[in-house]
């Protein structure tokens, strides 16, 4: 099985987008910020990373920033509100593997992880 | 302020509609109805008379404020009368009933309710001027316009103000997006269209 950690501080958020991800069969873990996000990384080793950008204590920017100076192999899916071109470009320079917006429905997002997970192992 | 055209104030229109319109489709995707919006209005007006352009300031709304800075500047405000923001909580979650022991579920959800379409509306005006903004962490609040508005950063500024209405018909849910641009903003809007259309 397959496993994914949402990084997000909003948990309206994290229940809505760990429901569909469970139902599919994968095991969800999730964290409620970005220091979170990072001891969960280390520590749970996650097929793929769902990463908010806008968090109190560290924000995905700074956390994609951290994983990238550490060589990190995991995708991380950027999954935000922030609609702007620039935010997009710069998540994808900083080596996040898709970017989406929320809300994401089920469809859009499944088949993105699936790939992702897919092409690493 | 006073020098903008009725050019410049149409072309704002433009892209204000542009913004609402995505965050209207924001919107539909998460209530999974059909979301209907009034034309925006847009007002130059200084900070401290804003209350007399929103309606009922002495009357508690349930508010969600996000800031925003970088290449303009202001704050964006959702509104809900309180019996609107219950049905849309009940609407998003599935729950039957507002929690009374799950404040965190509530305020978490109206908040990001508000991320969505805050970010929606300016980061599609931002993607046209081909400018960027950074978004400060949403806050919730129950309490009058008349209160939080006391308690703007922006106080005594002259702003523009950008508003429109969002129903949920089938629902009888409706709120109101808010939208206070600088005057710094403003001339930074101001020159784009003014290139565009010169």
């Amino acid at each position: 099985m397959s496993s994914i950690l949402i990084v997000d501080d909003s948990v309206f958020q994290r229940r809505v987008v760990s429901a569909p991800l469970r139902a599919e069969g994968f095991e969800v873990f999730e964290a409620v910020n970005g220091n979170d996000g990072l001891l969960k990384i280390h520590e749970l080793h996650p097929d793929l990373i769902l990463l908010d950008i806008l968090m109190p204590e560290k924000d995905g920017l700074q956390v994609l920033k951290e994983l990238n100076d550490a060589g990190n192999t995991i995708p991380v899916v950027m999954l935000t509100s922030d609609v702007q071109d620039s935010t997009r470009a710069e998540c994808l320079s900083l080596g996040a593997r898709a970017f989406l917006n929320k809300p994401v429905k089920a469809d859009e997002l499944i088949p993105v992880i699936t790939s992702l997970i897919t092409k690493v192992s | 302020m006073n020098h903008i055209t009725q050019p410049v104030l149409d072309g704002m229109m433009e892209l204000v509609n542009i913004g609402v319109g995505r965050s209207a489709g924001s919107l539909n995707t998460l209530t999974g109805h059909h979301v209907s919006l009034r034309v925006p209005e847009i007002k130059l007006c200084n900070m401290s008379d804003l209350k007399h352009e929103l309606p009922r300031p002495d009357q508690p709304f349930t508010v969600i404020n996000q800031d925003y800075s970088g290449a303009f500047d202001g704050t964006a405000m959702l509104m809900f009368p309180q019996e609107s923001a219950e049905g849309l909580f009940l609407l998003m979650t599935g729950e039957e009933k507002k929690p009374q022991e799950n404040e965190e579920l509530w305020q978490m959800t109206l908040t990001e309710i508000a991320n969505i379409i805050v970010n929606a509306v300016m980061g599609s005006i931002t993607n046209i001027l081909g400018k960027k903004i950074e978004f400060q962490i949403p806050e919730y609040h129950e309490d009058s316009l008349d209160h939080i508005l006391t308690d703007s950063r922006f106080l005594g500024e002259e702003v523009a103000v950008v508003h429109t209405v969002f129903e949920v018909r089938e629902k009888d849910i409706s709120g109101k997006i808010v939208i206070l641009l600088t005057t710094r903003s403003i001339e930074t809007i101001a020159e784009f269209i003014t290139e565009q259309m010169a």
